[in-house]
């Protein structure tokens, strides 16, 4: 178990990663018509979808320490998202026979310029079909969506932690599991939702444009985290004070 | 048609809360009815946030207004929940979420840039309304922390789903809360049987079999009243052979 002061900073710092984490997942509503690169969904659904994933995974692992909470969530939730990623692939190129590309790079508007994928080389241009903004998950934005998740999931665990240690020595172990992930949940939730805003409702992660916006994310998210961190401190704080005395 | 203002309907929301929490504070079940309009208010809101097509779908705004609510709602049940004084709960409860509701909003609006207006009333709306049903709705169900997620899930759903089911060509505020209304009866009903499944005796407890046909006469009154208004709005669209539009 940690210290509560230090569970509160460990709420902030999970808040932050769940809300920069949405920027690294590709995602977009349009992609399930194949005329946008990304995931079929909204970044920010998505996002919850990857975190709630790793609480699940971390919830199974609370007993072995903090390290292994916060390995268990961030893989739990990269599994899940490369898992969509690859059956989005499969059923696109087969299904509808379009390849994975992405529309960023091919029209030559990604982060680093050029039009061909960032680690494999591919070439990206021409691959899109015309009218539409890419589709599939190429590898550059299967790596962003991995990494994001790591992070989204490396956060909630974080979270769901904080509040596990905070809340145990006020009700018992079965319920506290309980409070915790629903805890971690809403803070996922609302950490998730305020980038919605930024990236409104399409991204192709670290490769896309919006990624430079991400410092208002950051400062959001941060504030957000703060007051909500600072709540639960304190409620917790009257709650373990209460069944002292 | 003249519509409902967001204040006033949060206005009356609120005060409706606050006596549903009263009231089941004090062993009088069927307060839950009270509920209903926080409901409306956290639907419309929805509504009014969603109508300017803002980045992200329904479905992320009822989850994200219900997070701060429902969130809230959990946190202060931890040290006011058993208190014998119901006012407690309920001001500390609508406290955080009024804070965390709007510190978001205003966030959303100054820092993250998205130009909707009344971003923060409507975000401190949500969060209020869904934080006093879910405060209402732990002290029907007690301190059973495994019915946690099912709560906030329940109340997610009938705050977000209102308007998404409505929006289109012809959408009016009436018939969205209106069906909002049937959704938050609908909600008052299953949580009346889960208290029944979830007290444990061989015979219903008769709060909770009170909750349930409350909940099931207005369900019924609902229905009607909206299935009549669907109808009498169809009326004024006419096929023209061409996409769905208004006439």
């Amino acid at each position: 178990m940690v210290d509560p002061l230090i569970a509160t900073i460990m709420i902030i710092a999970g808040g932050v990663l769940v809300g920069v984490c949405v920027h690294f997942i590709p995602a977009s509503a349009t992609g399930a018509m194949a005329a946008a690169t990304g995931i079929a969904t909204g970044p920010s659904m998505l996002s919850a979808g990857a975190g709630l994933t790793g609480i699940y995974a971390a919830a199974y692992s609370i007993d072995s320490g903090l390290a292994l909470v916060i390995v268990s969530g961030a893989v739990g939730s990269a599994l899940m998202l490369l898992i969509t990623i690859l059956c989005g692939n499969i059923m696109l190129a087969f299904g509808i026979g379009a390849p994975p590309v992405s529309g960023q790079t091919a029209s030559g508007k990604s982060t680093f310029g050029g039009t061909k994928d960032i680690i494999t080389g591919f070439e990206q241009e021409g691959y899109a079909s015309p009218g539409t903004d890419g589709h599939g998950m190429p590898f550059q934005t299967a790596v962003s969506g991995g990494f994001g998740a790591l992070m989204g999931g490396a956060g909630g665990a974080l979270v769901f932690y904080a509040v596990y240690s905070m809340t145990l020595p006020a009700i018992s172990t079965e319920n506290v599991v309980t409070l915790a992930g629903i805890v971690a949940a809403g803070v996922f939730l609302i950490n998730s939702v305020l980038p919605a805003y930024v990236l409104v409702g399409k991204t192709e992660g670290m490769f896309d444009m919006k990624i430079r916006s991400m410092h208002r994310t950051f400062i959001s998210c941060l504030v957000t985290s703060s007051i909500v961190a600072c709540v639960i401190y304190a409620v917790c704080e009257l709650a373990v004070s209460e069944v002292i005395v | 048609m003249k519509e409902i203002q967001i204040h006033t309907l949060f206005g009356a929301a609120l005060l409706s809360g606050i006596a549903g929490i009263l009231l089941i504070g004090h062993g009088i079940s069927i307060g839950i009815v009270f509920f209903w309009l926080p409901f409306l208010s956290a639907a419309n809101s929805v509504r009014g946030m969603a109508k300017y097509g803002l980045g992200t779908g329904n479905a992320s705004i009822g989850y994200w207004g219900t997070a701060v609510g429902a969130t809230s709602a959990f946190i202060a049940s931890l040290c006011c929940g058993s208190t014998p004084l119901p006012l407690l709960y309920t001001a500390t409860v609508v406290t955080i979420s009024l804070v965390i509701g709007l510190a978001t909003g205003v966030l959303a609006d100054k820092v993250i840039r998205m130009k909707i207006p009344r971003i923060e009333l409507n975000s401190a709306v949500i969060a209020v309304s869904t934080a006093l049903i879910t405060a209402g709705f732990l002290l029907i169900i007690g301190s059973n922390y495994c019915l946690y997620p099912f709560i906030y899930i329940i109340i997610t759903l009938a705050v977000l789903h209102p308007y998404n089911a409505s929006t289109g060509a012809g959408e009016n505020q009436k018939r969205t809360l209106l069906l909002a209304l049937v959704e938050a009866c609908m909600t008052t009903l299953v949580i009346g049987i889960v208290a029944m499944l979830a007290s444990g005796s061989a015979m219903p407890v008769s709060d909770d079999v009170a909750i349930v046909v409350v909940s099931v006469c207005g369900l019924v009154i609902a229905v009607v009243a909206w299935y009549r208004l669907v109808k009498s709005d169809i009326y004024d669209i006419r096929w023209t052979g061409y996409s769905p539009a208004e006439h």
